[in-house]
């Protein structure tokens, strides 16, 4: 008897852990539009032009994160100070590695708005940081590795374990919030970049700025109709 | 109700500034939904109002507030910012509108200002942006 009701609550819990992963997958059909949007109005907004290199880890990244509700079995700790999460839907990169920073942010407080990406949505309005330390300087030691990953952390809304665990090469970090039609908040669009100077306050102000947020919030407002 | 556009290059009012939180310094601006693309004026006739309606990349449901009889705002149901300025044209008389514009419109927006501080910012903006073509809303009026 009891092992059935176990059994019965283990496939209620899967069933829905598996609704949860499924549900957040839907931005795929527009993913392309997006893209092409990305591809040809994205880098207008670099303020140096970045090039392409073979320094590690990566050059230059637009990545587009889109809000998340927290799903109550997924995150089940998260959910008592956030109220979303940021999750990476696409990128524009020198490097075909994939996405994977996930920012936890809360709809209220920006407080509790992680990272830059937090920072954008919590605040709703253009965003970039001072140039950031270079943690990949080998001429650092321990130590100074150390109080580099916490000044870093410090200035990128971070914290030093997870700076020192995902080994962070960009030195400058901006974006811009995004929006649906209605005025609700749909995500962030994130550049960052090795080069401190490849994005500055007015490259985010550029009129391009303008046309790209808009044309984003058109194509969301056509899928989701 | 015939309508009239009137593009902008509002991007040129938008002035990044420094803030400071926690001891960290970065720098912010104006959201892009935020600055207006264009203003679009029409008069009614039958009400007697002229509206100069700020344009931007969303569609932002908006709730009006009365200031008095002669002017009114729209204003985002979410963000707060200035969607739209309703004046009783048939009140002031055309040839008066580009004052009133310049005067009563930019108090009433003060006024507002006060209790929608988030917006702040998106209100300096539509005040510049009123100012710098009174002129020609004041012949969207006239014609």
């Amino acid at each position: 008897m009891a092992f059935g009701v176990a059994m019965g609550l283990f496939a209620i819990t899967l069933t829905a852990y598996l609704f949860e992963l499924v549900f957040e997958g839907r931005f795929d059909r527009r993913k392309v539009y997006v893209d092409v949007v990305l591809r040809q109005l994205g880098p207008k907004l670099w303020a140096v032009p970045p090039t392409k290199s073979d320094t590690p880890p990566h050059r230059f990244r637009i990545t587009l994160f889109q809000e998340v509700k927290i799903g109550r079995l997924r995150h089940p700790l998260a959910r008592k100070s956030f109220t979303h999460k940021l999750v990476p839907r696409t990128r524009i990169s020198d490097t075909t590695k994939k996405p994977t920073s996930i920012w936890f942010v809360h709809e209220e407080h920006l407080t509790k708005c992680e990272g830059v990406a937090g920072q954008i949505y919590g605040r709703n309005q253009r965003f970039v940081t001072q140039p950031l330390p270079d943690l990949h300087d080998p001429q650092d030691s321990s130590a100074g590795s150390l109080a580099k990953s916490a000044e870093y952390a410090k200035l990128a809304f971070s914290t030093a374990q997870r700076v020192r665990k995902q080994k962070f090469g960009s030195r400058i970090i901006g974006g811009i919030p995004i929006q649906r039609v209605d005025g609700t908040r749909w995500g962030v669009l994130v550049y960052d970049c090795v080069d401190p100077q490849a994005i500055t306050p007015d490259s985010l102000g550029k009129p391009e700025a303008k046309l790209l947020a808009s044309l984003m919030t058109q194509i969301l407002a056509r899928a989701e109709a | 109700m015939r309508k009239r556009i009137i593009e902008l290059n509002a991007d040129r009012y938008v002035t990044p500034r420094k803030e400071q939180a926690d001891g960290v310094e970065f720098w912010v601006s104006l959201s892009p939904y935020q600055v207006p693309d264009q203003l679009s004026c029409a008069y009614d006739k039958d009400s007697g109002c002229f509206a100069i309606n700020f344009e931007y990349g969303d569609s932002e449901g908006g709730e009006e507030i009365k200031g008095d009889d002669l002017i009114s705002l729209v204003v985002g149901k979410l963000t707060g910012k200035l969607l739209s300025v309703k004046i009783r044209v048939d009140h002031f008389g055309v040839n008066a509108i580009r004052l009133v514009i310049e005067q009563q419109v930019l108090e009433a927006i003060e006024r507002v200002r006060g209790s929608h501080a988030k917006a702040s910012e998106n209100y300096q903006l539509a005040e510049q942006v009123l100012t710098d073509n009174a002129s020609r809303i004041a012949e969207c009026v006239a014609n």
